[in-house]
């Protein structure tokens, strides 16, 4: 590359820089953080995201992880912020960088919706079955060791989607990666020992909660419900619709 | 020096290239059973760069798509057949290459002359981008700043477009990807009996992958013929690999016709009279 041309697009990304940057608002920090405008690059990157696996969105979720890291301007607070404030992010920047609609409905609603959230962090614990569940809400960073150690395992290949054992294997892969995101420890009340999720890799954590009965797993669900619930109103479109977050949302 | 065939491209290009060697013949079988596209990608821009003379500067995804069917047509088959699904059987249908091929040139010949575009460009340091959807390597072909037009010579510039910008040229690009879209060439069926239409996209990895199933031919009955032609004909394929897939098969088929003929000989023979043998009938 000449130096003229490298001296051109460096002057190209510092006035976009000074242009487009934006706040956005996260929910669990109360306040705005200044984010870059999405570029082309990125977009891309987010698209062709839409090829991988569509029920577990393992190549989307590490692709947008590195982007908010690269586009950020207080990269540190990434890895800390949950995955609430990630969707909440990723819907105002489709309304500032995108576009202000998605599927042909005014998101100006949503943005306003995410801006008056207000998030319960405070522990949460249920017994039941005689085990003690702490809950989390998971970080972006949990979330993103969580899908990247479950693409580097022996589970994970290229997926058919005309192929229904597949789907059904996913399917269940999907619903047993979203309880372990959301338990933080689980223990076995009788005998006192602790299993950390926060020590173990997905694959361990995985394991035991294989073990967990009916009732442990509708517990989870439970809590997961309540989370989503309290978010809610920023996916929601209209009575039937909400705003799925893929890679269909940068397009 | 090498035979060659000439043709006029729809931008006025004329090109020149040979027909495929043998060896470049199996090759080219071998890369089309590959699963990754982007090994055939590679060997074709290989392939094109050995067989073509001189490829045109800004070449475009249709001629690309014309030289690689014209080299189909002269090297290998003027027909493709396909095994295509109707109401849930199978049956082999024979097209013409040019089934493939003349309906996207006339579409192109249509709108070239629109080439390339001008996209105005509001509230950007650049005001205005000049782009060709069609063209395969710097398709941002310029762009105005401050008032002065200036070629682009970056690859990159594109990445570095904010988003409400690079959706003006996506929104060009779909424009004229719709023109092509009704251009159908044969229908089938999946196994669940939906119906699907093959057709042509100007999407680069659409137009490799539907090359990459045109040029595919049968890689087993090559390696038999090469087999068969080593050992009944003695052409030994490393001291014969130079000559082209379609004298090998001239050669193939001569051999075949003489060994019909002596066949077709010793019948006629067996069914004659001869003294002292049995009536026939």
């Amino acid at each position: 590359m000449s130096e003229e041309t490298s001296n051109f697009l460096r002057e190209l990304q510092e006035y976009n820089e000074v242009k487009f940057t934006k706040e956005i608002y996260i929910p669990t920090l109360e306040r705005t953080v200044k984010f870059s405008t999405l570029m082309a690059k990125h977009q891309d990157d987010i698209i062709q995201a839409a090829l991988d696996n569509p029920i577990l969105n393992v190549e989307f979720t590490q692709r947008v992880y590195k982007i908010l890291k690269e586009i950020c301007k207080e990269p540190h607070i990434i890895d800390s912020l949950s995955i609430f404030d990630k969707d909440a992010i990723l819907i105002q920047m489709r309304y500032l960088f995108v576009s202000k609609t998605y599927n042909g409905v005014d998101l100006t609603k949503n943005i306003e919706n995410i801006r008056a959230i207000r998030v319960d962090l405070s522990p949460k614990t249920a017994s039941i079955d005689g085990l003690e569940i702490r809950y989390r809400i998971p970080t972006i960073k949990e979330e993103y060791d969580i899908v990247s150690q479950f693409k580097s395992g022996p589970d994970y290949k290229n997926f058919n989607m005309s192929d229904r054992s597949q789907v059904k294997k996913f399917v269940t892969e999907a619903y047993i990666m979203e309880l372990v995101k959301f338990v933080s420890s689980a223990t076995l009340l009788e005998v006192g020992s602790t299993m950390d999720f926060n020590r173990w890799g997905y694959g361990a954590n995985k394991q035991v909660v294989n073990t967990f009965g009916r009732l442990v797993c509708e517990e989870i669900q439970e809590y997961i419900k309540t989370v989503k619930d309290s978010f809610s109103d920023m996916y929601k479109l209209d009575e039937e619709n909400n705003i799925e977050i893929n890679p269909s949302l940068f397009n | 020096m090498k035979n060659k065939i000439k043709i006029t491209l729809t931008g006025g290009d004329v090109v020149k290239f040979r027909e495929l060697s043998l060896e470049e013949y199996l090759n080219l079988q071998k890369t089309c059973i590959e699963e990754d596209i982007e090994v055939f990608k590679d060997f074709i821009t290989v392939l094109l760069d050995d067989v073509v003379d001189e490829l045109p500067k800004n070449m475009t995804v249709i001629d690309l798509y014309h030289i690689c069917l014209e080299l189909i047509k002269t090297s290998i088959t003027d027909e493709k057949r396909f095994s295509i699904r109707k109401d849930g059987e199978y049956m082999s249908c024979g097209f013409p290459v040019d089934k493939f091929l003349q309906p996207v040139l006339e579409r192109y010949a249509q709108i070239v002359g629109n080439m390339p575009v001008v996209i105005p460009i509001e509230d950007y340091i650049i005001s205005e981008i000049t782009y060709n959807p069609f063209v395969m390597g710097l398709n941002v072909v310029g762009f105005k700043k401050d008032g002065v037009y200036q070629e682009n010579t970056s690859p990159q510039l594109q990445d570095y477009f904010p988003v409400h910008v690079s959706n003006k040229i996506s929104e060009v690009y779909n424009n004229y990807d719709e023109i092509f879209k009704d251009i159908h060439f044969f229908q089938t069926e999946t196994d669940s009996g939906s119906k699907v239409n093959v057709g042509f996209s100007i999407d680069v990895d659409c137009i490799y992958g539907l090359l990459k199933i045109l040029f595919k031919q049968d890689l087993k009955g090559l390696y038999k013929n090469i087999y068969d032609a080593k050992r009944r004909m003695n052409i030994n394929f490393n001291e014969h690999k130079h000559i082209t897939y379609r004298e090998f098969e001239l050669y193939i088929s001569m051999y075949n016709k003489e060994v019909q003929d002596e066949q077709d000989r010793a019948n006629k023979q067996d069914q004659s009279p001869t003294l002292g043998g049995l009536p026939q009938g």
